[in-house]
């Protein structure tokens, strides 16, 4: 047991403000038409036990645009199915020379398991229900790139945030820079215990309360599956909570519309609201090879930059 | 505790766990199986297990979840004078949980069980209880402030109702988990601050009838793997007295003789062990000596036992045992 290696990225809640300043500072120096080779030679790690589309290649474009060679293991067709536990996995990985993990996981604590026992750094890249710190860095990278700065930013998180790592991450990153922040979902997809994560959260069960007015909304993947078996049908879903156009209305004129993606267009919101022009799904996807390219420098160099 | 491979649901398992061949320094006394392969489905012979030496059957961590069983346990154990001890869980509700529900599992993205999935099967397990003059229920580790109540109401109305609390669950709280530390880690979970401190009324008032470790040890392998993955329970042997003697006594002024009962004369009534836990004349040399000033820090590396899954490794206690006598042996001295 040991404390993880400098560099590492397990979760938002621990992170110091200027560590977070630090590391989107860094991004904003990235380039990744003008790759940099400053982590030549290195060996980045992607350790994958979920199915990711964006995360991944953000984590490998970023890798590669850095000099970085990278590996991907992911949990079937490898020795994880064959029942190796975590840290065996991760011991093998180490003595393939790698530098640095970057890992998926669908249990929360994951990553902090590893990092515990390994003298290398460890990024999460989502674990379970946890955190997805890259995501909330990435999306306060993008709000800043509209907004001038966090505090007071009016922000309204909506959907399935007690199962999302996403959501958990933003509420700890916006909270340390003062945004005011307002929860809404059904009470299944949003216990009153939410409100205990940070300091000053507000919840509502109203859609058009917390958009009133909202700087940032900030939309979450719904699984229909797990609507399933809550007293919220999926028709009670959509016409109480989806975000449609004349909803977006309500938000200030110059607010944007954020989601970690994959959406589902005619769930959480209206086709129309996902193309336009406050919508800036794409731009967030974008985003995430800069951060992710400052996460990897981090871990390399210890510091920020 | 029957949570064996195999599970000891017949009177020849119960005599052999007493078979003097295999050495216990300690008095065994055995708890059977409360269904055949504690399946929950048909009783075992609750007759021929207290003859062979049970002093109690249970379920354990498969808890008797159907009414009309635990009904007809109760039954025969009324009969027969013979306790039915449960753990209780609805684990219809706790499926996929791996601690108490509350601001900190929702903050580790963990699942969590509600204390309503205890209280639940301890306010039926009770009004059972009660439709049987003479049966008697045992509520193993109870967490949680709601099902002290339900244990409360039974006690007012003489029904024969006894529960045990263990030294982690009074000590710890949810909160106490960090960084998904798996020593932590057990079932019943570590409950709210407002179960631990329900918890302490109860020890120090006579709600509660014994301390009991909930001992359970498990190899690293089961340990040091992701908290969802890892195995419930932590061991709690070495830890007992001095834990009680520090947060009871120390910290919450519980008479020591208040505490002496809860480890001695108080589980000695649950099971109904004559003999056992009093020094009156005649009775079974069975002594622990100990220092209750004694001030020590538990190293779980140094513990003796082969399993290191407890949360006080480094903690100072106050309160050693220095021997145990068994039977008129001495079956342990400290260093």
């Amino acid at each position: 047991m040991r404390n993880a290696a400098r560099g590492s990225l397990l979760d938002i809640e621990h992170l110091k403000a200027e560590e977070i300043v630090g590391l989107l500072n860094s991004a904003r120096r990235m380039n990744p038409q003008k790759p940099r080779p400053i982590l030549k030679g290195a060996r980045v790690l992607l350790l994958f036990y979920e199915p990711s589309t964006r995360t991944r290649s953000s984590f490998e474009i970023a890798a590669k645009s850095l000099g970085a060679m990278t590996t991907l293991v992911q949990a079937s067709g490898s020795s994880i199915e064959k029942g190796e536990s975590l840290l065996d996995t991760s011991y093998t990985l180490r003595s393939l020379g790698a530098d640095v993990i970057v890992a998926r996981h669908p249990n929360a604590g994951a990553p902090a398991l590893m990092a515990r026992h390994l003298d290398i750094p460890v990024i999460n890249a989502g674990d379970g229900m946890h955190e997805h710190p890259s995501q909330a860095l990435l999306d306060a990278y993008t709000i800043l790139r509209h907004k001038r700065n966090l505090k007071n930013l009016q922000v309204a998180i909506i959907g399935d945030i007690y199962h999302s790592r996403v959501a958990r991450s933003a509420i700890h990153l916006l909270s340390k820079f003062g945004s005011r922040i307002t929860l809404c979902g059904p009470a299944e997809f949003l216990p009153e215990v939410a409100m205990t994560l940070a300091p000053d959260l507000h919840i509502t069960r109203t859609v058009e309360d917390a958009i009133r007015g909202a700087d940032v909304i900030m939309l979450l993947r719904v699984q229909k599956e797990r609507l399933a078996g809550m007293k919220t049908s999926l028709p009670d879903y959509v016409s109480r909570y989806q975000i449609t156009a004349s909803r977006l209305k309500l938000a200030k004129k110059d607010a944007i519309l954020m989601h970690p993606g994959p959406i589902i267009r005619g769930l959480e919101l209206a086709g129309e609201v996902a193309d336009s022009p406050q919508s800036v799904i794409l731009e967030e996807v974008r985003n995430g090879v800069p951060v992710r390219m400052a996460i990897l420098a981090r871990a390399f160099t210890g510091r920020a930059g | 505790m029957p949570n064996t491979q195999p599970v000891v649901d017949s009177p020849d398992w119960v005599a052999w766990l007493q078979k003097p061949e295999r050495g216990a320094v300690v008095n065994v006394f055995p708890v059977a199986a409360a269904t055949k392969a504690s399946k929950g489905a048909v009783l075992t012979d609750y007759r021929a297990l207290q003859r062979a030496g049970a002093v109690a059957v249970t379920d354990d961590g498969k808890p008797i979840l159907g009414d009309d069983i635990m009904r007809d346990a109760l039954r025969l154990g009324a009969e027969l004078s013979f306790p039915i001890i449960q753990h209780a869980e609805d684990t219809r509700a706790t499926e996929h949980c791996s601690m108490n529900e509350g601001a900190t599992s929702f903050r580790l993205g963990l699942r969590g069980m509600k204390a309503s999935a205890e209280a639940s099967i301890v306010e039926r397990d009770v009004s059972l209880a009660q439709q049987f003059n003479g049966a008697r229920l045992h509520v193993a580790h109870l967490s949680t402030s709601d099902a002290l109540k339900a244990v409360r109401r039974a006690k007012r109305n003489k029904t024969r109702v006894t529960c045990e609390v263990t030294p982690h669950h009074f000590a710890l709280s949810d909160s106490d988990i960090t960084g998904y530390d798996t020593n932590f880690k057990m079932n019943p979970p570590l409950r709210s601050a407002s179960d631990r401190e329900a918890l302490l009324v109860a020890l120090a008032d006579g709600t509660v009838d014994a301390i009991a470790t909930d001992h359970a040890p498990h190899a690293s392998h089961e340990k040091e793997v992701e908290f969802e993955r890892a195995a419930f329970g932590v061991t709690g042997l070495e830890t007992a007295l001095g834990i009680a003697i520090s947060k009871l006594h120390r910290e919450q002024r519980v008479p020591l003789s208040r505490i002496i009962e809860l480890f001695t004369a108080g589980p000695a009534r649950v099971l109904d062990l004559r003999g056992r836990g009093t020094l009156v004349r005649g009775s079974h040399a069975d002594v622990t000596i100990f220092d209750p000033k004694k001030r020590w820090t538990f190293e779980a590396a140094r513990s003796r036992s082969k399993s290191r899954n407890t949360p006080f490794d480094g903690w100072q206690l106050t309160g050693k045992a220095i021997a145990t006598i068994v039977g008129g042996r001495i079956a342990f001295r400290a260093d």
